[in-house]
């Protein structure tokens, strides 16, 4: 019996140590597995926005660049997979009505270019001082209106996205505004 | 301090002793993993932050496209407004063809006003500009206008008189920032600058 007793120098865990230690143990590797576990979730659900972010930007590219102004209205959500990530996209436009558009412009009353200048140089006379230009500044009104067609669009993009058995929801969702001009 | 150093002894006195090494290893386990567990929390909150901002430098970036398309209707329906107020800025007569080659003078009239003036109502202010077609809470703090619109330079190409205008348009949007001296959340705007530079052309 003695050949299996624990003498006091080579020691072994004392009943109370070992279950103090399991409780500490346990408590700590739960409440850190939970922590692990929203972690890696919440990981996921920035990279999803991290992608939803270039998504967005490449949808908004397009539709302010490479669609011609005519082409752009308004649409549903249309979605699309990539990644594994689910995504769906909307445009609301709101053509801006030509009699609200007036351009404020300057008048320059000029003096003859060809009396005092130099061409020899390159030199020429001084423009006219501020004072002498015709002020205050005039509107310009509905020039733009010409048959009625719209020559600018104010764009709200929104994109929603969603991984694996999710659903598409506000909190996941970002709005981008633009205006497009016919050019 | 006592209970620290107690805390201490014990330590010692249970690496000293091979019987009572269990709770130790236990509590150094304990710690690096919750120092890990830290670690990952900030990098998560840190990645959160980056997204958040990355979110508001889009939509700002977006917006200042927008101020930029606006702008470039502007020098499209008023070419010669736009081209007389860039060679004003310039400081030279916008009826006056320089020889090809030589170097514009810049008359004592030259200022950047004229310029200035042009693209003043190139913005999203209800009163000045065009205001934003989508309102509300959630929108009203968004805004875009053309900052800076500078004269480059004029010259004479062929049978061109060409006038080069650099235009920078803001874009702001709301964002949340945390104020690290008192460490609250404070409401500010995100801004984002988009520079554009385009050629106004008038035939000699």
């Amino acid at each position: 019996m003695s050949r299996y007793r624990a003498t006091s120098e080579s020691g072994g865990f004392s009943l109370v140590e070992t279950v103090l230690a399991v409780l500490l143990l346990g408590g700590a590797l739960a409440s850190i597995l939970s922590m692990v576990t929203t972690s890696v979730r919440q990981m996921g659900q920035q990279k999803m926005q991290a992608a939803a972010s270039g998504f967005a930007a490449g949808q908004m590219n397009r539709v302010l660049f490479d669609e011609p102004f005519e082409a752009v209205d308004t649409t549903e959500y249309t979605e699309v997979s990539l990644d594994g990530i689910r995504f769906r996209y909307k445009i609301d436009v709101v053509p801006i009505d030509n009699a609200s558009i007036s351009f404020k412009f300057d008048h320059f009353p000029w003096h003859d270019p060809r009396h005092g200048a130099s061409s020899a140089t390159g030199a020429e006379p001084s423009p006219p001082a501020t004072e002498e230009r015709n002020r205050p500044v005039t509107e310009l009104d509905s020039k733009s209106t010409a048959g009625g067609i719209p020559i600018l669009k104010d764009i709200l993009m929104t994109v929603q996205w969603h991984g694996p058995g999710q659903t598409f929801d506000e909190a996941n969702s970002l709005k981008l505004i633009t205006r497009k001009a016919r050019l | 301090m006592s209970g620290r150093l107690q805390l201490l002894r014990w330590f010692r006195s249970s690496l000293r002793n091979p019987r009572a090494m269990a709770l130790p290893m236990t509590v150094i386990f304990c710690a690096l993993m919750s120092l890990m567990v830290y670690y990952m929390t900030r990098s998560r909150i840190e990645q959160k932050r980056q997204n958040l901002t990355q979110f508001s430098a889009l939509q700002a970036h977006f917006m200042a496209q927008g101020a930029v398309q606006q702008a470039l209707l502007k020098f499209r329906i008023l070419p010669n407004e736009a081209f007389s107020a860039t060679a004003v800025a310039r400081g030279l007569c916008p009826f006056y063809v320089a020889p090809e080659g030589a170097t514009p003078a810049t008359g004592a009239g030259k200022t950047q006003d004229p310029l200035d003036q042009f693209v003043s109502d190139v913005n999203s202010d209800s009163t000045l500009g065009i205001p934003l077609s989508f309102t509300g809470a959630e929108f009203a703090a968004w805004h875009m206008e053309i900052a800076k619109c500078k004269a480059l330079t004029s010259f004479t190409s062929g049978t061109e008189k060409v006038n080069v205008v650099s235009i920078e348009a803001v874009g702001m949007v709301p964002i949340w920032v945390k104020n690290h001296l008192t460490g609250d959340w404070e409401s500010s705007l995100f801004k984002d600058v988009v520079t554009k530079t385009v050629e106004i052309r008038r035939g000699i």
